[in-house]
Order: C-alpha cells, then sequence, then structure tokens
C-alpha cells in the first residue's frame, strides 16, 4: 500500500471527487498551483479542470462561506478552503446558518446544502490568537453542521471523499501538523464513513478520547504510561458529528476512567460535551472524575514557553490519566 | 406576443397585465395579512410591502429556472415568480403545509421555481445570492440570479464581497436595490454617506442606473429588462437602483416614531397599482369592469388559501428533528 503524505491525501481526494461529480468545484484563496498553500490544486489538476473548477478568491470569507451555500442549494458541491480556522471565523454567522438553513426553510425532500468548509486548526505555531485557533466546539455547539477531523492520510482521503459526497454542510478541520506526515493510503476508491470512531490503541486501564491535533499525542502518552505499567485505550472518534458514543461507551464501560484531549478551549469545549455524555450513561462504571485537558482559557500565545504553558502536552495528559488512578 | 407599444417598446401587452394582475393579488394578500397581524394569530407577524408592488415587474420578467433571493419584504417576489398563495398563508400561520413546513415563517421556499429561502440576518444574502449565480454560470443553460436587497441591509460587508465577486467573474447576476428611505427607523441619509445607492456601481465595474420615480412601472419594468437581458448574455452583473416608498410600518406593531402622519399621507398619495392601471387603461389594456375582476379574483383567491391554511394541522413536535439533514443519495 503506497505511503502518502496528509497533503496528498487530500489533493488526490479532491481530484478524484472532481473527475466523477462535474458539481463539485474547490474554492478559496489559496487553491491554485501558484498559490503558498501546501494542499493548493496540483498543476495536473488545474490542466484537467481549470479556473472554472478551481475558483481562486480574495479575502473574502463571507462569499466564500454563504456564496458556496448558495451554490450548493442551486445545485453545486463545493469544497471551500479557509486555510486557518481563523479565518473561517470572520465568517462565523454565514457557517452556523448554513447549518440551519435547511430545517428553517421546511427541509423538504430534495432539498439540500452540500457544501464542505475546510480548514488547518492551530495553523500557524506562534501565530497567536487568531492565526492559531482551534475553535472546535464552536461549530459543534450549532445544529445543521456535520463535523470531520481526520488524524491520518487514510482518514484524510476518506473523510473528505464522504465529506463531499454527503448533501450536508461539513466542516472538515486538521492540525496543521499533520499535512506533512506520511502514511499509508488504500489506492481506489477509499471512503470513511462518517460516525464511526477508530481504536487507535487498546488498553484497559483508561481511555483517552482524542480530538484531531491530541490523538499522536495520547499514543505517546499511552506509550510512556505503559512503561510503568498503565494501559490506556485511545480512542479517535474521526467525526464529532455525528459521534460514536457507542465506542467511546462500550470503552470506558471497560476502563471505567475517561480522559479527553482536545486543541480547544476547555471552557463548553469538546471534553466537556463527551464527558457529559459519558458520565450521564456511564456515572455508576466510572471509577473516577472525567479529565479534560484542552487549551486553558487564555488567548493562544506567541512564545514557546506560554504556549507549553496554556496549550495541550503529552506531560498534561499523562497527569490526566494518573489523577484517574490516583 | 403584440408589444404595447403606447407604454413600451420592449415589453408585450401579456407581460403588463400579467405585472399589473401581480400587483393587485400582491396588495390585496398584503391587506389581508397586515390585518391577520394585528389581531395576533400569526407568529411571524408581517412586514407590509403596501405601495411598493412595482417589485413584482422585474421578478415577472425572469424565467421559472432564475434564481431570486429576497428581504424580509418579500411578498411581491413570492407572488410574481408564481408560488401559491395558500403556501404562503399556511407558513404565516405556522402550518405544517406552509412552504417551510410552519419552520420558516417568512423564510418562504420552492425550489422549482428558484426561490430557496431567505437569510434572517439582513444583507447575508448578498453571497448567497452570487452563489447561486456561480451555480448558473457553471450549469450554463443561461440561468440568472436576482437579488433584492433595501436600502438598510445594503449597509452591510457582505454586500462588497459579492458585489466585487460577482463582477471579478461576470456572473449573471441582477443586483436590485429597493430604496424606501427607511433602514426600519433609520433615514437612509442617516445610514448612508452616498445619496444615490446605485453609485456604489462603478466601484464593482458594473452599470448602475437609479429609478427616481419608482411607481413608474413601466419605467422600473424596461430597466430591469435590459439588465436582464445583459446577464442572460454573459455580460455580467448590474445594479439597479428603485426608489420606492413605505406605506406602513417597518412590520406590524411599528410604533412608527420615526416619521409624521403627513409624511406617510403625501407618500401615499402615489399608488403605483393605480397610476400603472391609469396608463393601461389609456392604452386601451385594461377596461372598466376589468379593474373589479382582477380584485374579486383576488380576493376570492386569498380567502380560498387563508380556508386552507385555517384547516390545516400545526407542525408535530417531532417535526422539529426530521428535517436537519438531508438523505444523501451517492
Amino acid at each position: 500500500m503506497p505511503e502518502i503524505p496528509f497533503y496528498r491525501a487530500i489533493q488526490d481526494a479532491l481530484a478524484e471527487e472532481m473527475r466523477r461529480d462535474k458539481r463539485v468545484y474547490y474554492t478559496g484563496e489559496a487553491v491554485q498551483p501558484d498559490s503558498s498553500s501546501i494542499y493548493r490544486a496540483t498543476e495536473d489538476m488545474w490542466k484537467e479542470f481549470g479556473r472554472n473548477r478551481i475558483r481562486e478568491t480574495g479575502i473574502q470569507e463571507a462569499m466564500l462561506a454563504a456564496g458556496s451555500a448558495g451554490a450548493a442549494m442551486a445545485g453545486m458541491h463545493p469544497v471551500v478552503d479557509f486555510m486557518a480556522v481563523d479565518f473561517m471565523s470572520a465568517a462565523m454567522d454565514e457557517v452556523l446558518v448554513a447549518g440551519l438553513w435547511r430545517s428553517g426553510q421546511g427541509g423538504a425532500e430534495g432539498f439540500s446544502i452540500p457544501v464542505t468548509y475546510m480548514a488547518a486548526i492551530n495553523t500557524y505555531g506562534g501565530g497567536g490568537y487568531s492565526h492559531a485557533r482551534s475553535q472546535i466546539g464552536y461549530f459543534w455547539h450549532g445544529p445543521g453542521l456535520k463535523m470531520a477531523l481526520p488524524t491520518t492520510p487514510a482518514d484524510a482521503k476518506g473523510l473528505l471523499k464522504t465529506a463531499i459526497r454527503d448533501d450536508n454542510p461539513v466542516v472538515f478541520l486538521f492540525h496543521r501538523r499533520f499535512l506533512t506526515e506520511r502514511g499509508q493510503v488504500p489506492e481506489g476508491e477509499y471512503l470513511v464513513p462518517f460516525g464511526k470512531a477508530t481504536v487507535r490503541r487498546e488498553g484497559k486501564d483508561a481511555t483517552i478520547v482524542g480530538v484531531s491535533g491530541c490523538v499522536p499525542m495520547a499514543l505517546d502518552a499511552a506509550a510512556d504510561l505503559e512503561k510503568e505499567g498503565v494501559s490506556v485505550e485511545v480512542i479517535d472518534p474521526r467525526t464529532l458529528e455525528p459521534l460514536d458514543t457507542e465506542t467511546i461507551f462500550n470503552s470506558v464501560a471497560k476502563t471505567g476512567r475517561l480522559i479527553t484531549a482536545d486543541d480547544d478551549y476547555i471552557r463548553c469545549g469538546v471534553g466537556a460535551e463527551i464527558a457529559f455524555q459519558v458520565q450521564e450513561r456511564l456515572f455508576k462504571q466510572l471509577k473516577a472524575p472525567v479529565q479534560r485537558v484542552g487549551n486553558l482559557n487564555t488567548p493562544i500565545p506567541v512564545a514557546k514557553s506560554l504556549m507549553a504553558a496554556v496549550m495541550p502536552t503529552k506531560d498534561k495528559i499523562i497527569a490526566a490519566v494518573k489523577r484517574t488512578l490516583a | 406576443m403584440a408589444l404595447a407599444k403606447e407604454l413600451s417598446s420592449v415589453l408585450s401587452q401579456e407581460q403588463l397585465l400579467r405585472i399589473y394582475r401581480d400587483m393587485i393579488r400582491t396588495r390585496i394578500l398584503d391587506e389581508q395579512m397586515v390585518k391577520d397581524a394585528n389581531s395576533g394569530n400569526m407568529p411571524p407577524g408581517w412586514h407590509s410591502g403596501q405601495g411598493e408592488e412595482v417589485i413584482v415587474a422585474p421578478v415577472s420578467l425572469l424565467r421559472k429556472d432564475d434564481y431570486v433571493t429576497y428581504t424580509h419584504r418579500g411578498a411581491y417576489v413570492w407572488i410574481a415568480k408564481g408560488i401559491a398563495m395558500k403556501d404562503i398563508i399556511a407558513e404565516f400561520y405556522a402550518k405544517s403545509t406552509g412552504s417551510a413546513a410552519g419552520k420558516g415563517g417568512t423564510h418562504i421556499v420552492k425550489p422549482t421555481v428558484g426561490i430557496f429561502g431567505r437569510y434572517g440576518e439582513q444583507g447575508g444574502h448578498f453571497p448567497v445570492a452570487a452563489g447561486m449565480a456561480i451555480a448558473a454560470q457553471m450549469r450554463g443553460e443561461g440561468q440568472i440570479a436576482m437579488m433584492f436587497f433595501g436600502d438598510g441591509c445594503g449597509c452591510r460587508g457582505p454586500l462588497h464581497e459579492a458585489m466585487n465577486y460577482a463582477s471579478v467573474w461576470k456572473l449573471p447576476i441582477v443586483w436590485i436595490c429597493e430604496n424606501n428611505g427607511q433602514s426600519m427607523s433609520v433615514r437612509s441619509d442617516r445610514a448612508w454617506a452616498i445619496k444615490d445607492i446605485s453609485q456604489i456601481a462603478g466601484s464593482y465595474a458594473m452599470p448602475g442606473k437609479t429609478i427616481y420615480d419608482g411607481n413608474d412601472v413601466v419605467a422600473v419594468a424596461e430597466a430591469a429588462k435590459e439588465y436582464i437581458d445583459r446577464a442572460r448574455r454573459g455580460e455580467g452583473p448590474a445594479l439597479l437602483e428603485i426608489k420606492t416608498f413605505r406605506w406602513r410600518g417597518h412590520n406590524e406593531g411599528d410604533a412608527q416614531r420615526y416619521r409624521t402622519r403627513e409624511e406617510i399621507a403625501a407618500g401615499m398619495k402615489n399608488d403605483c397599482i393605480k397610476l400603472f392601471e391609469a396608463r393601461l387603461m389609456d392604452a386601451g389594456l385594461l377596461k372598466s369592469g376589468d379593474v373589479e375582476y382582477f380584485m374579486s379574483a383576488a380576493d376570492a383567491e386569498v380567502a380560498e388559501a387563508q380556508k386552507f391554511a385555517e384547516a390545516s394541522p400545526d407542525p408535530k413536535p417531532e417535526d422539529a428533528f426530521t428535517t436537519i439533514y438531508a438523505k444523501t443519495h451517492h
């Protein structure tokens, strides 16, 4: 099986879907082959699809978000690259409204908004509070937006293909650290369904549900803890909406301990929601309070020393696991 | 299809009479909805368009498969684009038989005539309209998009993003500003740095025009036709501003502290329907008796739609969850 970088998996998924379905087009500031983006359209894609389907724009997030939703209502399948989630949030209302629109307009059979909104999170390390946010919870909070957060090249390809074919708005986020990492990706048609978590590592003493950038961190933490005789299970939900609660509940029922780990602010965050759902179902099976690791409630700083204090780290995850064992 | 030569060199008798008929239907619907809103049995309330029925004219010149986005004051768009009275009234009564299954209120929808609802936060629909024009351009079947906005929401940022993009890509879209001088209670001379909104057209490298007498239905229709044909030929966007006058408050219940009764009375003296009617009669296209015919037909249509709406069921609680996501067909 070939091993390719994450950004290449995104490009392959895009090219395949654009070839398969004329309604699919790719739009954003950095989509052309001459752009600065790492996952811009390739020269081959440009030759094959041209300007009509690789639609570069200026800095106009409201147009990217709501314009693509309008094009989707009228029958197209746009894939929108916002580059950084901070920029996507310049059009926060437009993205949230894309999720509300179908039902607010009656949601009749045949009415759909098949748009995919893509962005990197924690995009510019050292970029500070407006270039390094994760904002995952903001999108998960409102109805109507599906959410996919791949952590491997194979999942990037499979989830992006599924997102593009889905007849609903999908927010597709990935940690910037993943972009140049390589992984095995099946050739040909490879789709990953929404709502199916992966158990990245099996264990019996504690469950870590990691999201996006915190998945590799959780795996590193688990490897360290193993040396101390602690066996940790790591789950990667891959999609938050829909969320594979069955896999999470089965794991925590087995281990009795849950630690959540994600890059978003902890208040009203991803971990808070997962924790609540688990304790609601498995309160009696929990051996310790749920722990959450995430960004502290402060704007993301620039200096490395401050970032280490504020953002998730392997050591913070290890400490959280140990708190459940105390 | 004979041209109505005395009235217009580009519009046919059939087109003009259709505009007239739909203006009457819109007025009569509006009068009934005002009554219902004030009796308190209409959850979304009503934003009356009385006095601005001229907006029927540009919409009526569109193809069935052209796209239109509209604002809260949208009855003339819905009627002229061919949405049934019963779909509208049942929606305003929040019944499950309404155009948006009782979930949209002012968000009237009918995809088969190119209407996909509206953006609740005013001015959010500039990019949505441009997006529909993207689809029209990519599909290449001659569709265009038409976008209505008022002097109110024209102050918002998304206008810039959408108009700029549409001009860069020469999208097939006609932007129409219905300038009634009031952004709810804010007069447009307090909200805008310029006097005529068509002035911004040059900033987006597109033609623009202001029709100062928005009660002149023929002038508005001819101007709209020119820009519609231009867009359909692939020559890109254009901006048409129509100065109008809003007879009633922003919505029913608006105390209208911001203008005097004298000002309102003066504005209501010019009724775009009556003025158009007089010209149609002079040209021999309407005879006495025709007016009563159109009005009583509209009365009957509204009454029948109301009966349908009143007899319709409320949405069921479980319906709140069934329409969030579309089924994917791949």
